[in-house]
C-alpha cells in the first residue's frame, strides 16, 4: 500500500469550457470548480441535468478525478466522468456517447470521491443529477490531473485522527461548557529510517510539489475510497531532518469545508 | 386605514419658482416652475404609484394691470405631458395659501392617470402653472402678472403590498400550522385610493390573490391562491392562512412574495411585494427593512438557547470605490459561510470584546475601540488597498447566527465605522469606532462666509458662520433686537445672508435700531443655493444687522405653522441635514414617536435652534434633547426615546403624575421588592427626632445600578425604610409608623 498525491488541476479558466448553470449571486460561480479552496463551491441552479465540460486542449493523460465538498447523497442517480478524444470532438452537454465513461462512487456521510483512471483525451464532462437532494448541487473542488505516489510505504499504520475545534469555559467551580467550532480530517505519516534511494527520491518530488502555499489531493491509502483536500502543515525543518537522519514526520490536515447557512 | 406611502421632497430644477404670464409680442407667454423629485426610485416591492399629494404654497402676487386681474389659479401636472394637469387652487391677489394637491389615481376618459406616468415623474418632475385668469388675463402689450408659488413635497401612495411581521418563522414540511401576515395594503379601500379624483368604475381589484413560497435552495415556488381559499384576507392590514390550509413544503428557507392578480391598471394587472422588504407605520409611511425568511424543517424547535451550536460571527463591509463614488461589499467570518445570496470568506480571525459605556452629556452610547484581527495570506486586503476602495470611515455590521438556523434570522450586534487599520506580517488589523463619532467628530455650523463664494462680502463677515435656523425664533423687546444676526455678503447691493437654508419667514428685521426696519425697505429671497437672503434698498453700513424669523422648512416635518417646531424634528433635523447623518444611521420611527408625544404635551411648536457661533455638536444635541434619550440601537441608527406623560401613574389621589418627590424617613431606605420601576436616585430627610419637622441628615442616596439610569419615578410602594417612613410635606401624620 502507498499514498497518492495529485498537486495542481487541468481545469483552469482556460480550459473550464462550460457548466450548465451557475447561481445568479455571483458567489458560487464556476471558477470555485478550481480555485483552491473546496469551502467555496460552484453552485448549480437545478438538482437534474447539471454537466461541466473541459477542453484540454489537445489529447492529455487523465489519471485521477476527484470531487471535493460536494453536496450530493448517496441518492444520486447520476455521478459521472466521460472522456472524449479529440478526434471524437467536443460533446455540448455531456449526453453524448463518451470514449471514456465511469460513476463516481458516492459514499454515505462522506463528500469526497475519486476515480483513477488512465486515459489520454481532450475532452472531459462531468454529469450530475440527483432529484432528490434537498439543495441544487454544488461542487467545491473538481481536481482533474495525473497522480503520484510511493512505491514503498510510510510507516503504516499512519495517524489518522479527526480534530476538533472548541469553545470551551470553565467555571470557578469547575462546570466545563463546550462548544464545537468545527471538525477536519488530520494525517501524520512517519517515515522512520529510509535508506532506499528511490524511496528518497520520490519523498524529495513529495516534498517538492507539496512545498508551499497551495492545498492538494491526498490519498492515503491506495485501497480506501477516500481522498482528501489537504494542506501540508510541515515546513523545510522536516525536510532537513529527514536528510539528517532518514527520519521524517509529515502532518497534513484537510482543508476547511465552510458553514452553510440555509 | 390608508395606503403605504412615501415622502419625497421637491426642488426647483431652476433657479427661481415664479410662475406668471406675461403678454408679449402679441401673445400670452405663461412662466412655469419646474420641480425635480429627489431620491425618488422604483424599488422592487415599492414599484407602482397610484396617487400623489403635492403640498404647495403660493404666496406672492404681482400685476401691472390693476384692476384687471385679482384671481389667478395654480394647476400642476406631470413633465412633459402638460395636457395633463387637473386641480385648481384659486389665490386672489395680496393673498397666500398653502395646502395640499392630488395627483389622481384615475381619470375619466383616460384611465389609471399617476401609475401610466410614474416613470416620466421619476425622469422629469412635476411643474406648477398659472391659469384661469379672472376676469381677464394679461392682453395688452406688456401686461403680466405673476406668483411666487412652490411645491414642498410629494407624498406617494403604492398599491404594492406591505408585510411588517408573520406570527411565527417556521414550520415543519408537513405544514398544518396557522400563519398571520399582519401589514398593509392588502386589500386597499377604494375611496383612499383614489383620494382628489374621481372614483374608477368597478374598482381597482387589488387585493391579494396568491401567496408564493419561493425556496432558496432549489426547491421551486408553491403558491397558495385566496380564490382556492387557501387564505382569507381579513382586512387591509391582515392575512390569515388557516392551520388547515398551510402547504407542505419541502425543508429549506423560503421567502414569501405576495401577488395581486388583475389589478385595473392599464398595462400592468400583476403587483407584488416580498414578505419584509419594506414595512410601514400606522400611518403607512414605508420604511426599508429586511426580507423576511421562512424555515420549513422538522428538526427545527424553538430550543432554548443552551442548546443550539456555537454561533459564528458575520461582518458586512460596507466600502467605497473612490473612483465612482460606488458602494463595494465585502463579507467576512470565521470560516467560509455559504448563505443563499452570498458568502462570507474566512479571513476574520479575532474580534475583541464590545464594552460599552455612556457619554456623560448625552446620554448616548459610546462604544470603544474595536479590533478586528483579518488573515491576508491570500493578500484579500492588499489588493483592496491598492485598488481604488475606501475603508477609513466606512461602516461595518455585525452579525451572530446560529449554523442550525437560517441565514436570514441572524440578529445584529453592532455597527461601527473603521477608524483605522495597518498591516502586522500577515494579519491585517482594524480599528473600528462608536459609528456616531464619525458624524460628531465636526463643529457646527458648516458652512462659513468666503471672499471666494460672495466677492463683494464686508469685511467683517469673511469667515462668520452662516446661521442655521429652526423654529420661531423671536426677540423683540430690550435694547438688542432680533434673535439671528444676518451677513452682510456683497457691499454693492446690500445683500445679508439671514440663513444657510430656505426660511418660512423672516418677521422683522433689524439695523442696530430697537425700530424694525420698514418691510419696505428691504426684500427676502430664497435663491437657488437654497439660502435666504435680505436685501435692503440702501446701505446700512457697518450696523448689525439682525432679525426674528420662522425657521427652516423640511417637508414631513413640519409643524401646522408649515415649518419645523416640534423638539424630536428639530433635533432630527440636526442630525439629518446639519450634521449630514445618513438616512439609514437614523430610527425615523422613534422620532415620529417622540413627536407624538410632545405633540400630545402641546409643546409641538416650542422647539428652536440658532446655530450662529461654533458649537461642539455634541453640546447642541444635548440641548437638544429636552428630556429626551437619544442613543444608537444596535443596528446603529440613531433613535430618541421620550417617557410618554400620560403612562405615568398618579399615586396616592394625587392629581397629577408624580415625577420627583421628596421624602422623609427615618432611616436610608432599601429597595426589597417591587422593582416595577427603577429609581437611581433620590432625596431623603432621615433620623426624623425628636419632632415631625426635625432631621438628623439630609441626603442623596444614589443606587449604584439601576435598570434604566435616565428614568427617575420614585414610587413609594417600592421603598421599605428601615425603619418607618412617613410621607413629607410639612404635614403632621397621626401614624407616623403606618409603614
Amino acid at each position: 500500500m502507498g499514498i497518492k498525491y495529485v498537486t495542481g488541476n487541468l481545469i483552469t479558466s482556460a480550459t473550464l469550457d462550460s457548466v450548465s448553470s451557475e447561481d445568479a449571486s455571483g458567489f458560487y460561480d464556476k471558477e470555485n470548480l478550481y480555485n483552491k479552496m473546496q469551502s467555496l463551491p460552484l453552485r448549480f441552479t437545478a438538482k437534474s441535468g447539471n454537466y461541466v465540460i473541459i477542453d484540454l486542449g489537445a489529447d492529455t493523460p487523465v489519471t485521477f478525478a476527484g470531487l471535493y465538498n460536494h453536496n450530493l447523497s448517496t441518492g444520486a442517480t447520476v455521478c459521472k466522468l466521460k472522456g472524449y478524444l479529440e478526434a471524437t470532438g467536443k460533446p455540448a452537454d455531456g449526453s453524448e456517447v463518451g470514449d471514456y465513461d465511469d460513476d463516481f462512487t458516492i459514499t454515505a456521510g462522506h463528500q469526497n470521491c475519486y476515480l483513477t483512471l488512465s486515459e489520454t483525451m481532450r475532452y472531459w464532462a462531468l454529469l450530475l443529477t440527483e432529484a432528490g437532494n434537498p439543495s441544487n448541487l454544488e461542487i467545491g473542488e473538481f481536481i482533474l490531473g495525473t497522480h503520484a505516489s510511493f512505491t514503498k510505504n510510510f510507516v503504516y499504520p499512519y495517524k489518522e485522527v479527526l480534530r476538533y475545534l472548541r469553545g470551551e469555559t470553565i467555571t470557578q467551580a469547575g462546570q466545563r461548557w463546550l462548544n464545537k467550532k468545527g471538525k477536519f480530517k488530520r494525517f501524520v505519516l512517519d517515515f522512520l529510517g529510509v535508506k532506499d534511494a528511490h524511496l528518497l527520491s520520490e519523498i524529495q518530488a513529495f516534498f517538492e510539489a507539496i512545498d508551499g502555499e497551495d492545498p492538494f489531493v491526498f490519498v492515503p491509502d491506495d485501497a480506501a475510497v477516500y481522498s482528501w483536500f489537504v494542506n501540508c502543515l510541515s515546513d523545510l525543518d522536516a525536510e532537513r531532518e529527514f536528510y539528517d537522519y532518514n527520519n521524517v514526520q509529515i502532518e497534513l490536515v484537510e482543508q476547511g469545508r465552510g458553514i452553510t447557512l440555509l | 386605514m390608508t395606503v403605504p406611502n412615501k415622502i419625497y421632497n421637491l426642488s426647483l430644477s431652476s433657479s427661481y419658482y415664479i410662475i406668471g404670464a406675461q403678454y408679449t409680442g402679441g401673445s400670452l407667454i405663461q412662466y412655469q416652475s419646474e420641480f425635480s423629485v429627489n431620491d425618488i426610485s422604483l424599488d422592487s416591492g415599492l414599484d407602482q404609484m397610484v396617487r400623489a399629494e403635492i403640498a404647495y404654497t403660493a404666496s406672492y402676487f404681482g400685476r401691472s394691470m390693476v384692476p384687471d386681474l385679482d384671481h389667478m389659479h395654480l394647476n400642476w401636472g406631470i413633465l412633459p405631458d402638460l395636457s395633463h394637469s387637473y386641480g385648481l387652487i384659486e389665490v386672489a391677489a395680496g393673498a397666500s395659501s398653502s395646502g395640499t394637491m392630488h395627483l389622481r389615481s384615475w381619470q375619466t376618459g383616460v384611465g389609471t392617470w399617476l401609475n401610466a406616468k410614474q416613470n416620466s415623474l421619476i425622469s422629469n418632475g412635476l411643474y406648477m402653472v398659472c391659469c384661469n385668469y379672472d376676469p381677464d388675463a394679461p392682453d395688452a402689450e406688456g401686461e403680466w402678472a405673476y406668483w411666487a408659488g412652490k411645491m414642498l413635497s410629494l407624498k406617494v401612495y403604492f398599491l404594492n403590498p406591505v408585510v411588517n411581521n408573520i406570527n411565527r418563522l417556521w414550520a415543519p414540511t408537513a405544514g398544518g400550522v396557522a400563519v398571520v401576515l399582519t401589514g398593509l395594503g392588502f386589500n386597499n379601500t377604494d375611496s383612499e385610493l383614489e383620494t382628489g379624483g374621481p372614483a374608477q368604475p368597478g374598482g381597482w381589484n387589488d387585493e391579494v390573490d396568491t401567496i408564493e413560497f419561493i425556496g432558496l435552495q432549489g426547491q421551486g415556488t408553491t403558491s397558495i391562491t385566496r380564490g382556492a381559499g387557501d387564505f382569507t384576507v381579513d382586512s387591509n392590514s391582515q392575512i390569515t392562512i388557516p392551520a388547515n390550509k398551510f402547504p407542505s413544503l419541502s425543508a429549506g428557507t423560503y421567502y414569501i412574495n405576495l401577488k395581486k392578480i388583475n389589478v385595473a391598471l392599464d398595462d400592468l394587472t400583476t403587483i407584488s411585494g416580498y414578505a419584509g422588504d419594506w414595512a410601514c407605520d400606522s400611518d403607512g409611511k414605508v420604511f426599508a427593512s429586511t426580507r423576511i425568511t421562512f424555515f420549513i424543517s422538522d428538526t427545527h424547535v424553538d430550543r432554548p438557547f443552551r442548546t443550539r451550536k456555537a454561533p459564528v460571527i458575520l461582518s458586512d463591509w460596507y466600502l467605497k470605490d473612490r473612483s465612482d463614488g460606488s458602494e463595494v461589499m465585502r463579507y467576512y467570518s470565521m470560516d467560509t459561510v455559504r448563505c443563499p445570496d452570498r458568502v462570507y470568506k474566512g479571513n476574520l480571525s479575532t474580534i475583541s470584546s464590545i464594552p460599552r459605556g455612556f457619554d456623560n452629556r448625552t446620554g448616548l452610547f459610546k462604544v470603544s475601540d474595536l479590533t478586528l484581527d483579518l488573515a491576508n495570506n491570500d493578500l484579500e486586503f492588499s489588493k483592496l488597498l491598492a485598488g481604488t476602495t475606501i475603508l477609513k470611515n466606512q461602516l461595518v455590521k455585525l452579525y451572530q447566527v446560529y449554523p442550525d438556523e437560517p441565514f436570514g434570522w441572524r440578529s445584529h450586534i453592532i455597527s461601527l465605522i473603521i477608524d483605522d487599520y495597518y498591516f502586522e506580517d500577515e494579519i491585517f488589523k482594524v480599528k473600528m469606532k462608536d459609528i456616531t463619532q464619525k458624524y460628531f467628530r465636526v463643529s457646527v455650523p458648516r458652512e462659513i462666509c468666503t471672499e471666494d463664494e460672495y466677492p463683494n462680502i464686508h469685511p467683517d463677515s469673511i469667515g462668520a458662520f452662516i446661521p442655521e435656523v429652526l423654529g420661531l425664533c423671536s426677540l423683540t423687546t430690550g435694547e438688542f433686537r432680533g434673535q439671528i444676526e444676518a451677513l452682510c455678503i456683497d457691499t454693492a447691493t446690500f445683500k445679508y445672508v439671514a440663513a444657510n437654508g430656505a426660511l418660512k419667514a423672516i418677521d422683522q428685521v433689524y439695523a442696530d435700531d430697537p425700530v424694525a426696519v420698514d418691510t419696505a425697505d428691504y426684500t427676502v429671497t430664497v435663491e437657488s443655493d437654497g439660502r435666504t437672503y435680505i436685501t435692503f434698498t440702501e446701505d446700512q453700513g457697518d450696523k448689525k444687522v439682525t432679525y426674528n424669523g420662522k425657521g427652516y422648512v423640511y417637508a414631513g416635518l413640519n409643524s401646522d405653522n408649515g415649518y419645523v417646531q416640534n423638539p424630536a424634528y428639530i433635533l432630527l433635523y440636526f442630525l439629518l441635514v446639519i450634521l449630514n447623518i445618513p438616512p439609514t444611521l437614523i430610527d425615523f420611527e422613534s422620532f415620529v414617536s417622540a413627536a407624538t408625544i410632545f405633540d400630545n404635551m402641546g409643546e409641538d411648536e416650542a422647539g428652536k435652534l440658532i446655530l450662529q457661533d461654533e458649537q461642539d455638536p455634541m453640546d447642541v444635541t444635548q440641548d437638544l434633547m429636552a428630556g429626551t434619550k437619544c442613543y444608537p440601537r444596535k443596528d446603529g441608527r440613531l433613535a430618541l426615546g421620550k417617557k410618554d406623560m400620560s403612562n405615568y401613574s398618579t399615586n396616592n389621589g394625587e392629581t397629577v403624575p408624580v415625577i420627583f418627590r421628596q421624602l422623609d424617613v427615618v432611616d436610608r431606605f432599601e429597595r426589597k421588592y417591587n422593582m416595577r420601576d427603577a429609581i437611581s436616585l433620590i432625596n431623603a430627610e432621615f433620623d426624623y427626632v425628636p419632632t415631625w419637622d426635625l432631621f438628623k441628615s439630609n441626603v442623596s442616596d444614589q443606587a449604584d445600578v439601576t435598570i434604566d439610569p435616565w428614568v427617575f419615578i420614585p414610587v413609594e410602594d417600592n421603598l421599605v425604610a428601615r425603619t418607618p417612613i412617613r410621607r413629607g410635606g410639612g404635614r403632621r401624620s397621626t401614624r407616623p409608623w403606618a409603614r
